[in-house]
């Protein structure tokens, strides 16, 4: 009885982990093809300029209005913290690299893939239903060259952008609040941020 | 040589006599029971042939081993003389240019209007100008009637209407086989009537060949050469609308005149009704 019980549970281990390797292998030969046929997407510029309009351009706003209320809130909360040891000035320190480094890539990808990804998945889904995945490989045109491809590189092209730009609202949001409305310093404020921040390994690594 | 002796472009884009020909076709999905079991059919150029039966007896199966988006089991498909499973990704595509296929309710391209579904297959497989994708779009949706919604998009479209232009775009690339997926299903009759009425005149006067799969008995009847009845997999009944109309197979009798019981019983096999019910009082 327990060696059966055991038995289970080893069977149920392994097919998950193969199951697991599955769906990996499947994943990359999927992102393999798409590489494939990037050139070919690429080339074709409308393509790919139509899906950096639908996956960055309309991710603007939210993008935009997320990054200043959280550069707000990190503005308010950082300066309360900094202030009791007498370092109010840092705040520019600490609300440029947090947003640089982490928080803009990591909450703008978030959001990017909730609505981008999310919009980008019902689109291809209902394609997939209605059959017009299928009526277009009937007319010999694939699917991953004509579909997915400009869709994969228009989430390239957009989210670092995107990321960019989440961080730069941000700092905006805590300049509102840590400078405009609480007075620090605004020469402290830029001035340490931009001493503490360094453009190839904060803002470039954050966005790649 | 003599415009007599002159080969028809449905000659040339196919050369062999029949279309396609299905022989000792057998099909399953994954580890399922078998869809199709040992189908024979030979689909002659320039005609327009039936494949009818119940609700997942097989036949939009056909259409995909046709169409090369399944591989038979055993068997051979040949469409034009090529023998479909063994074509690699490049021929596959290739042969597809030379087909036109109608999906069920469309399959049109929803973010794309009426025009640009038609130009689609133009565009992605000829370098002509603009001007002349144009007249060659005009010319498509004016066969069909419906020039006028070239700049609508499907969802302004009855079911009818987009039905037909997806005829349109099926027949884009003028191909030499075009296939139907239950073209007339959930149709009104006057959009049913006009659907059958274009899929004879333009197989007709485009010198293609057609293949419908259909359970409309009524339509078809009136409009194609030939018939292939399939049930559980098999062909069961085959010939002209006039040798099915006197046919006396049982199947074909109970399938044309819509008959509820008969080979194909009205009853799901279960066990005696009288037993069932009485089982509690035991």
């Amino acid at each position: 009885m327990l060696a059966e019980g055991v038995f289970d549970g080893l069977r149920r281990v392994g097919a998950g982990a193969i199951n697991a390797v599955s769906r990996l292998g499947f994943a990359a030969r999927f992102f393999a093809v798409v590489l494939i046929h990037s050139p070919a997407a690429l080339k074709r510029t409308r393509l790919t300029l139509r899906e950096i309009y639908f996956a960055g351009v309309l991710s603007l706003v939210i993008i935009m209005v997320s990054g200043l209320f959280v550069g707000m809130v990190l503005g308010l909360q950082g300066y309360d913290t900094l202030n009791k040891y007498g370092a109010g000035d840092s705040l520019g320190i600490f609300v440029g690299l947090s947003l640089v480094r982490e928080l803009g890539p990591v909450v703008a990808g978030l959001l990017f893939a909730s609505r981008a990804g999310s919009a980008i998945t019902a689109e291809i889904g209902l394609m997939k239903t209605t059959e017009q995945l299928a009526a277009m490989e009937m007319m010999a045109v694939d699917p991953l060259a004509r579909i997915v491809a400009p869709r994969f590189w228009g989430g390239v092209i957009s989210m670092p952008l995107l990321a960019a730009l989440f961080s730069m609202m941000g700092v905006f949001g805590a300049y509102l609040v840590g400078v405009r409305l609480i007075g620090v310093d605004s020469g402290a404020f830029w001035g340490n941020m931009r001493a503490a921040i360094g453009f190839w390994p904060d803002v470039t690594n954050g966005i790649i | 040589m003599t415009a007599a002796a002159r080969p028809s472009a449905a000659a040339l884009a196919c050369p062999t006599e029949n279309a396609v020909e299905l022989a000792g076709v057998t099909y399953g999905y994954d580890r399922g029971p078998l869809v199709l079991r040992g189908i024979d059919m030979a689909i002659p150029r320039g005609k327009v042939v039936a494949i009818m039966g119940g609700s997942g007896c097989g036949k939009t199966t056909i259409l995909r081993l046709i169409g090369g988006q399944l591989q038979p089991q055993a068997g051979r498909v040949l469409v034009a003389g090529q023998s479909v499973p063994d074509l690699d990704r490049e021929e596959l595509f290739a042969m597809r240019r030379r087909i036109g296929m109608l999906f069920q309710f469309g399959a049109l391209f929803t973010d794309l209007t009426v025009f640009e579904n038609i130009a689609f297959a133009l565009r992605e497989h000829t370098n002509l100008p603009d001007e002349l994708v144009r007249d060659l779009v005009l010319m498509k949706l004016n066969a069909v009637g419906l020039r006028g919604t070239a700049q609508l998009r499907p969802a302004e479209l009855s079911g009818g209407m987009a039905r037909r232009v997806a005829l349109a775009r099926a027949i884009a690339l003028d191909p030499m086989l075009v296939l139907y997926d239950e073209p007339f299903a959930g149709l009104d009759p006057i959009s049913l009537g006009v659907v059958g009425q274009l899929i004879r005149e333009l197989n007709d006067a485009l010198g293609i060949t057609s293949v419908v799969v259909t359970h409309d008995v009524y339509e078809s009847l009136k409009i194609v050469d030939y018939l292939y009845f399939v049930s559980e997999g098999r062909i069961i009944a085959q010939g002209t609308p006039e040798e099915v109309q006197a046919s006396s197979d049982p199947f074909v009798r109970q399938f044309v005149d819509g008959a509820p019981d008969g080979p194909v019983p009205f009853h799901y096999p279960a066990p005696a009704y009288a037993d069932e019910l009485a089982a509690h009082a035991r």
